[in-house]
């Protein structure tokens, strides 16, 4: 027994098995990706979907009501994957000046045919037309001067999409991204609004008040997607940088001190951390926290910034939870931590020193011999430090009548 | 560089050519054509032929109209405009060319 569905495909009403609707919708969903989603493209792929409709009616007729899997691998089969298509199309140096199915240019993708670990330096190297070795042994050095180079490699890794199909993997290599094509593709765009508003003006859809939205809809989506193109990456260049540069100062604080407390600016450059009576785990707990509560939105906003720049569509929403996770736990591990701390600056000491001094003096003269400590003590008593609080309990049986430290 | 790619790359070039002279003779809907193109061995999956009607038809060269068809969904009628004929009599010289500069190399 199968769950059944009613689909309408271009106008034809049929009824579909659960698991052959699954392959349709991905093999149409497939399609789409390869002509891409411009006017053209949206004719193409109404036509083929006509053709299946057409196919499908036909295998109704020789018996049987419902649509099966095997009926959805005949008509992949005669349709063709976007593979099979692509590559039986011919090249796109034909087609004059006009663009055909490739409208985006060039994409980020991992190439995973030619990896060493997730294909990002491939990738990389097919985007910006540079040799993936020069980037792998920058990702190298990069790795031994500051370590960073392995966190942008992981999250390169995580959100950049691998170019599984053929036509992905077109897209990885396809035109050259240089002002040249940028300049080239936004005139096509503005082409396109051209286009769609004088197709708007003279079409008889003019009169039809569902069209005429359907048409204003489209003019203001291509203005929109100019505008839109132009934005994210004016503002994803700066958010990419301000990000990873954020994140690099982040991480070399952490791990170029000891820890995070001792390279917060406190004057007289003396360390908080050796007035707190703070173990050194709870120290190394407030390091991961800190880590995890600012550097997961750093880590967000390189996301955003890359995403931006490279138009990569695919939503992690893994990736999204995991980190959203981990900042809470971030959170969590400095509120625990953090209080415990400050717990101890409630505490206090006092220190009482019983010393006899025999002399004939009146006065009595303190001097300090300047070892480390003492440095480190003068540098810390404020000059003009009252001694009020040093008392001399008894001189000579006689009560004290003057106190002079001396350094 | 292997023989069936070749043999591919061949047949890509004179794809507009064959579909343009299928449609001189009468006005088609796809299937037919795709029919034509498969008996004649020019295209193995039927996918590739709707971006070339497509875009043949947005440069003008072919137009279409609507026709009910009485199993299944309307039908596109694809014909040759004007401008189409004019591009086949060149494409057919041009194919008449290259014949001959094959002829003249086997002599």
């Amino acid at each position: 027994m199968k769950k059944t569905l009613t689909i309408n495909l271009s106008g034809s009403i049929f009824h579909i098995d659960d698991d052959a609707y699954e392959k349709l919708y991905a093999y149409l969903a497939q399609i789409t990706r390869h002509f891409g989603n411009d006017a053209e493209a949206k004719e193409i792929v109404e036509d083929i979907e006509t053709r299946i409709a057409e196919i499908f009616t036909e295998k109704i007729k020789n018996g049987g009501e419902v649509i099966n899997l095997d009926h959805v691998n005949e008509v992949i089969v005669i349709m063709g994957t976007a593979e099979a298509i692509s590559n039986e199309e011919e090249e796109k140096q034909h087609v004059s000046g006009k663009k055909f199915y490739q409208t985006g240019g060039r994409r980020l993708y991992r190439d995973p045919e030619d990896r060493v670990l997730g294909g990002v330096c491939s990738g990389l190297g097919a985007y910006f037309s540079i040799d993936p070795v020069i980037l792998r042994i920058l990702f190298v050095l990069i790795f031994f001067i500051g370590g960073s180079g392995v966190l942008v490699y992981i999250v390169l890794w995580i959100i950049v999409p691998k170019a599984a199909s053929t036509s992905q993997r077109l897209e990885m290599k396809g035109e050259e991204v240089n002002i040249d094509n940028i300049s080239k593709s936004i005139k096509e765009e503005m082409q396109d609004v051209k286009e769609n508003f004088r197709n708007y003006r003279s079409s008889p859809a003019y009169a039809q008040n569902r069209n005429t939205v359907h048409e204003i809809g489209n003019t203001l989506l291509s203005v929109l997607k100019i505008l839109g193109t132009i934005f994210l990456v004016i503002i994803g260049i700066p958010i990419l940088f301000v990000g990873a540069i954020l994140l690099i100062v982040l991480f070399s604080l952490l791990f170029a001190s000891h820890h995070i407390l001792s390279v917060l600016p406190f004057s007289h450059g003396f360390n908080v951390i050796d007035f707190l009576y703070t173990p050194g785990a709870t120290l190394t707990w407030i390091t991961i926290g800190i880590a995890l509560v600012i550097g997961i939105p750093l880590v967000m906003l390189i996301y955003a910034g890359i995403k931006m720049i490279f138009r990569i569509k695919s939503r992690n929403h893994i990736f999204g939870s995991v980190f959203a996770g981990l900042f809470v736990v971030g959170l969590f591990i400095l509120i625990f931590s953090g209080s415990k701390t400050l717990g101890e600056f409630s505490k206090q000491g006092t220190i009482t020193l019983h010393e006899k001094v025999t002399t004939p003096s009146d006065t009595i003269y303190l001097t300090a011999t300047k070892g480390e400590a003492e440095k480190e003590l003068e540098e810390l008593i404020d000059p003009d430090l009252d001694f009020n609080h040093l008392k001399v309990g008894n001189l000579n049986g006689k009560g004290a009548t003057t106190m002079k430290l001396i350094w | 560089m292997n023989i069936d790619n070749s043999k591919a790359q061949m047949r890509k070039g004179i794809l507009e050519y064959c579909i343009l002279l299928i449609l001189s003779k009468k006005p088609l809907y796809a299937s037919d054509i795709i029919g034509e193109l498969k008996t004649a061995q020019m295209i193995v999956v039927e996918g590739t032929l709707y971006p070339l009607l497509t875009r043949l038809k947005n440069d003008g060269y072919l137009s279409y109209r609507w026709e009910e068809s009485l199993q299944g969904p309307p039908r596109k009628y694809y014909e040759l405009t004007p401008t189409g004929e004019t591009f086949l009599k060149e494409l057919e010289i041009s194919w008449s060319e290259l014949v001959d500069a094959i002829q003249q190399l086997k002599k």
